[in-house]
């Protein structure tokens, strides 16, 4: 079942008075549950599709459908409680807010849906929990591991039970063995959740995850490498 | 030190302040004067101030030319009908063209005091015989500081200390004068 | 809007404490200078104001409105004038025409010479001025060299509280007088003054005039203002001017304008540069936040959310510093004796000046967040999140 559609997406932006165009024409489908990795070289447009998918970015031209709704043509309030609705992001330097504990931090996300104090207490538990973490509440980011900042990264992106978890480089700056428990982890939340995880890497061993592998190149999809 | 002090030295500016000074409220004078009091034709031969008030006593009748003036502020009683006037042979400030250090033109800080007092006059307008009338002259026919005027009148009170109080009974209201020439406006 | 929680704001606080201790020290810097300036102002008005009165009608020397100080009068005019003007005020035989002089005169006050105001008055001073009372002590007795002395005069004079200058003494002209009073005059100019019997203080600076006399016209009497107006135009012998002591005391604040423009103007001043530094500290503070508010916008807070917890955060800085400003003003500020060249008043930090501070706080934690938040807030999404921590 289709969960992302891309028709014909395109995006520029200049850089001075030069036009960059780091998608060009851009065809592409994902489907509910799948969890994709999307390789290329810098400046494929990797991280620009990532940041379209997240409604961070806006397209040029084409169409972007994501779970049956037209986001190219959300206003940018609009996208933000979207987003809030539907994406679960996860950055390769965690991004942890440093004055917050990690119980905190996986909080903020779920500040912005009408959920009562006990709830939000048993989910964030529950998510922390889950990325084995639990007993790491009240440290702050800097009391944490690398390793431990981003399982409570990936704990703030699966709080709110997001439609899609996009990962970038999520290992990109973690040692190999950290890497791969994280890797394990994401794919656990595949397996046992039926998350849809889109993940953007530069590494081929952490493609192995992935049940799909997409390649980019200046700005096109130039193969699709599905795995059984 | 217990207490903080600001020490603010303004007495130089204290000594420089005469622009600030507080002007007098000046009637509105919807009053005015019963006309016999002015007159449009000047007597001639008159002395001035200086002169006739050497001689004079009280309850003498008087004639003399004068200014209207004599201090740099409030030479009209703001409610009462009574001027100063001054010997047109004392110098005002516009008269010196020494504007550059005096309040007002028709300051006379240039002239010595003692000379000064001697030189200057009250002038009432009488609605009887104790009352002064209870407003501003200044406006009045013409009456303004500066100003000449031939007034004639009874000596109500003098003293050798300077002291000279006329009760008008006619006034002559001429011009102002200019610097270069004292005597403009006095119809001399 | 779904806010961020305010342990955002409060916490984001600690994240640099040398740079919140000098956020903190600039808001109560400009909130401080901004109750001084105010302070001084109402100080001043508040003496000045409660100084004169309308039924006391000044006759100084004709060419001294401005300046009782440089005002004579001629000794014989007070006698003249109690002769000749009705309808003044009159109380157990004595009459309310008081014969003045008032004279600055250097004071040795712990090695250092301090001109301090001196009155030289006779009993019908205190007829006349009639706010006065006496707080501790008792009156000065003419021929003995005593004086009264002002609650806030002690003060310049170097007494820890009034009642410790009772029984001290003070060298005018080099004539010892002892201070046998201590006066109050319902926070008027008088508080800021010595008060000697007026024969002492002609014989000590040997001076032949007065300065002014100042008449209490009774209305009921038949007093009027208009007649010391005319009495001081038909007088020229004597050489006066009539101005209420109201009128008087109000051109001197008027006078005294430009000089507390100039305190505003300097508090100002030196104000603009505790907010330029603050302003800095602040621009930095979100400055180095991009990433942080790139993530915030990602996972879904919307910009208008983001400001709201930035400027409550620069409000809880600034208002920390107007609430440290306000202390400091009301211990240390309230009440410091200002000594000028017509006397002495004190600095007033009242309710509506703590209200003006803290409002002061709490406008500079807006305005103060505006350009950050501006700066914060103005990149895309993606560049914001690419920028360095």
């Amino acid at each position: 079942m289709t969960l992302i559609k891309c028709k014909q997406i395109t995006k520029h932006y200049y850089r001075g008075s030069e036009q960059i165009t780091p998608l060009k024409g851009l065809d592409l489908e994902i489907q509910r549950g799948s969890f994709v990795a999307l390789m290329g070289p810098s400046g494929s447009g990797k991280t620009t599709l990532l940041n379209l998918l997240a409604g961070i970015d806006t397209v040029s031209e084409g169409e972007l459908i994501i779970d049956n709704e037209q986001i190219h043509n959300f206003s940018k309030n609009k996208l933000a409680s979207w987003r809030a609705d539907h994406i679960g992001y996860i950055f390769q330097l965690y991004n942890l807010v440093p004055v917050l504990t990690a119980y905190e931090n996986v909080e903020i996300p779920l500040l912005l849906h009408s959920i009562n104090r006990n709830e939000r207490h048993e989910r964030v538990s529950d998510a922390l929990e889950n990325v084995g973490i639990a007993d790491r509440y009240n440290h702050y980011p800097r009391q944490l591991s690398g390793g431990q900042e981003q399982r409570v990264a990936i704990a703030r992106a699966i709080v709110s039970n997001p439609t899609i978890l996009l990962a970038d480089e999520p290992t990109g700056d973690l040692d190999r063995e950290t890497g791969t428990a994280i890797m394990d982890l994401l794919k656990s939340l595949q397996e046992k959740q039926g998350q849809t995880i889109v993940m953007v890497t530069h590494d081929p061993q952490t493609t192995k995850w992935a049940d799909t592998v997409l390649h980019l190149e200046k700005g096109q999809l130039i193969e699709q490498e599905v795995r059984s | 030190m217990k207490h903080l002090t600001l020490l603010i030295t303004l007495s130089l500016l204290v000594s420089c302040r005469g622009n600030e000074e507080q002007s007098q409220q000046k009637t509105t004078n919807k009053e005015t004067l019963p006309s016999h009091f002015f007159t449009t034709e000047r007597p001639v031969d008159v002395k001035d101030l200086v002169d006739v008030k050497m001689n004079a006593k009280a309850g003498d009748e008087v004639t003399f030319l004068a200014r209207i003036g004599g201090r740099k502020h409030g030479s009209f009683v703001p409610t009462l009908a009574m001027m100063i006037v001054a010997d047109p042979n004392l110098l005002s400030c516009e008269l010196m063209a020494c504007d550059d250090h005096c309040d007002t033109p028709e300051d006379y800080c240039c002239e010595d005091p003692k000379v000064l007092t001697q030189g200057l006059g009250t002038i009432r307008f009488m609605k009887n015989q104790t009352d002064t009338y209870p407003f501003s002259v200044e406006g009045l026919g013409g009456m303004e500081v500066l100003k000449y005027v031939v007034v004639a009148g009874k000596v109500h009170d003098i003293n050798a200390n300077g002291l000279f109080i006329v009760d008008a009974k006619k006034i002559w209201v001429g011009g102002a004068p200019a610097y270069g020439d004292n005597r403009a406006g006095s119809g001399e | 809007m779904k806010l961020l929680p305010i342990e955002y704001a409060t916490r984001n606080l600690g994240r640099s404490p040398s740079r919140l201790i000098l956020t903190v020290f600039g808001s109560s810097l400009v909130v401080l200078l901004i109750m001084i300036a105010a302070g001084f102002m109402v100080g001043m008005d508040a003496t000045l104001n409660v100084s004169g009165s309308d039924k006391n009608i000044m006759l100084l020397g004709a060419g001294s409105l401005e300046s009782v100080e440089r005002s004579e009068v001629k000794m014989e005019s007070s006698g003249i004038v109690s002769s000749s003007i009705k309808g003044y005020k009159t109380k157990a035989g004595v009459e309310g025409v008081s014969p003045e002089v008032h004279i600055q005169i250097p004071i040795d006050i712990q090695g250092e010479d301090r001109l301090v105001l001196i009155r030289g008055v006779e009993p019908e001073a205190f007829l006349v001025h009639e706010r006065v009372e006496i707080e501790y002590g008792s009156l000065p007795r003419a021929g003995h060299n005593e004086l009264l002395v002002g609650s806030l005069a002690t003060r310049t004079l170097g007494y820890g509280k009034p009642k410790d200058a009772l029984g001290k003494t003070i060298l005018l002209d080099d004539d010892s007088y002892a201070i046998t009073g201590v006066m109050v005059a319902c926070g008027g100019i008088i508080e800021g003054e010595i008060w000697a019997p007026l024969s002492d203080l002609l014989v000590t600076t040997q001076r032949d005039t007065l300065s002014c006399i100042v008449v209490a016209i009774d209305e009921e009497s038949g007093g009027t203002r208009s007649q010391l107006d005319g009495f001081a135009a038909s007088r020229v012998d004597l050489e006066l001017a009539a101005i209420s002591e109201r009128e008087y005391y109000a051109a001197l604040a008027e006078f005294y304008k430009p000089i507390q423009l100039m305190v505003v103007m300097t508090c100002l001043m030196i104000a603009i540069g505790g907010l330029l530094g603050g302003f800095n500290s602040t621009y930095a503070a979100f400055a180095s936040r991009v990433r942080e508010v790139g993530t915030l916008q990602t996972l879904g807070y919307t910009r208008s959310a983001i400001t709201f917890s930035l400027i409550q955060e620069s409000i809880l800085t600034a208002s920390t510093g107007a609430i440290i400003a306000s202390t400091i003003a009301l211990v240390a500020i309230d009440g410091y004796t200002i000594r000028f060249s017509m006397g002495t008043f004190t600095l007033l930090i009242t309710t509506e000046i703590v209200t003006l501070g803290i409002a002061s706080g709490l406008a500079l934690g807006v305005i103060g967040a505006i350009a950050p938040v501006i700066r914060c807030l103005r990149l895309p999404i993606p560049q914001s999140l690419r920028a360095s921590e």
